[in-house]
């Protein structure tokens, strides 16, 4: 019973490891460049932040502005200067190994004539959205940020705050 | 035996691959023009109107009843496609009704204008559900083509129009 506990564990850990490989190799492989820089956000510091904002906001958008940022867990932000690298390919190759091997689904892509590109991905388990990958490449400015985010939200727990938004 | 095995190997993947094989029209043109810098190219799982679905949503402009028939014709449907463009919008217009397979689509209505604008909407569709609604619009400086993909029920539509006409 053991070394079956033990290989499921090993066979979870590879998958989780080889999705946020093809995403660590993307923000390695971007991060080089005087220009172009990466950080990551603990998911408790959104949450407090989120919660200080909560506090000091002065209307109610604010406040839904600030508990929809409630929502992500650990971020990580790259952002990087787009003729510095193949990055129509970079992202073509990313996105198809993240729907590709690691069942991310395409939730919006929009490119326009003028360059300008978006892309939303996400990965669900069940009815809860747990990993979130955007891409927002700006043509004008050649700049590229992309925005990896762990979540755990549901449908339901999101209109709630697209009614207050909404208001 | 020696062509059975790689057969045999193979098989589990011949029905995923045969899910994502486009079956609605724009898909055909989609694939061609995704990487075309002179479209604009947008994309919208159903995931999102999902999402919606789930969602309490409250929108000051719609009353209950308004917002329970948007949402009832929203809920199936499973994308939304659109491809744009400003150039050779003639020969594009030209070019894409001829590949339009009228023994799938149906011609739910056509519009001529004086100027030389058209607009033409084909729908495949079984019963009183459309599969796909599917717009086609051409003047001298546009081209355009969406698509909804999904179960649009006639009935929930003209639900939808009953309800905004009685307010």
């Amino acid at each position: 019973m053991r070394p079956a506990l033990l290989a499921l564990f090993i066979l979870l850990a590879s998958t989780l490891s080889a999705q946020h490989k093809s995403i660590n190799q993307f923000i390695r492989h971007h991060n080089n460049g005087a220009e172009n820089i990466s950080f990551t956000i603990p998911g408790f510091l959104i949450g407090l932040a989120g919660e200080i904002g909560m506090i000091a906001a002065g209307d109610e958008e604010e406040k839904a502005a600030f508990s929809l940022a409630q929502l992500l867990g650990t971020t990580r932000f790259l952002i990087f200067d787009s003729n510095d690298f193949d990055t129509d390919e970079d992202i073509r190759r990313l996105l198809s190994e993240l729907e590709g091997e690691h069942h991310y689904e395409r939730w919006a892509s929009i490119r326009a004539a003028t360059g300008e590109q978006i892309e939303l991905t996400v990965q669900m388990k069940g009815k809860r959205v747990c990993d979130i990958v955007a891409i927002v490449k700006d043509a004008e400015e050649h700049q590229t940020v992309f925005l990896h985010a762990k979540t755990n939200f549901t449908a339901a727990e999101l209109g709630e705050i697209m009614n207050e938004l909404s208001k | 035996m020696k062509f059975l095995l790689p057969l045999l190997f193979l098989l589990p993947f011949a029905p995923a691959t045969a899910q994502k094989l486009p079956t609605d029209a724009i898909s055909n043109y989609f694939s061609e023009y995704v990487d075309d810098p002179d479209f604009t190219v947008v994309y919208v799982s159903g995931k999102v109107f999902e999402l919606f679905k789930d969602s309490n949503l409250d929108l000051d402009e719609l009353d209950e009843k308004e917002v329970a028939a948007v949402l009832q014709v929203v809920k199936d449907i499973k994308g939304i496609r659109v491809l744009h463009t400003g150039r050779n919008a003639t020969a594009r217009w030209k070019e894409a009704k001829k590949r339009i397979p009228t023994d799938r689509y149906e011609l739910l209505f056509k519009v001529r204008t004086a100027d030389g604008d058209n607009v033409e909407a084909f729908i495949q569709d079984e019963a009183a559900v459309i599969s796909e609604l599917f717009l086609l619009i051409g003047a001298a400086d546009t081209f355009a083509m969406l698509s909804f993909v999904g179960n649009v029920d006639l009935t929930k539509l003209a639900n939808l129009q009953r309800v905004l006409q009685d307010d």
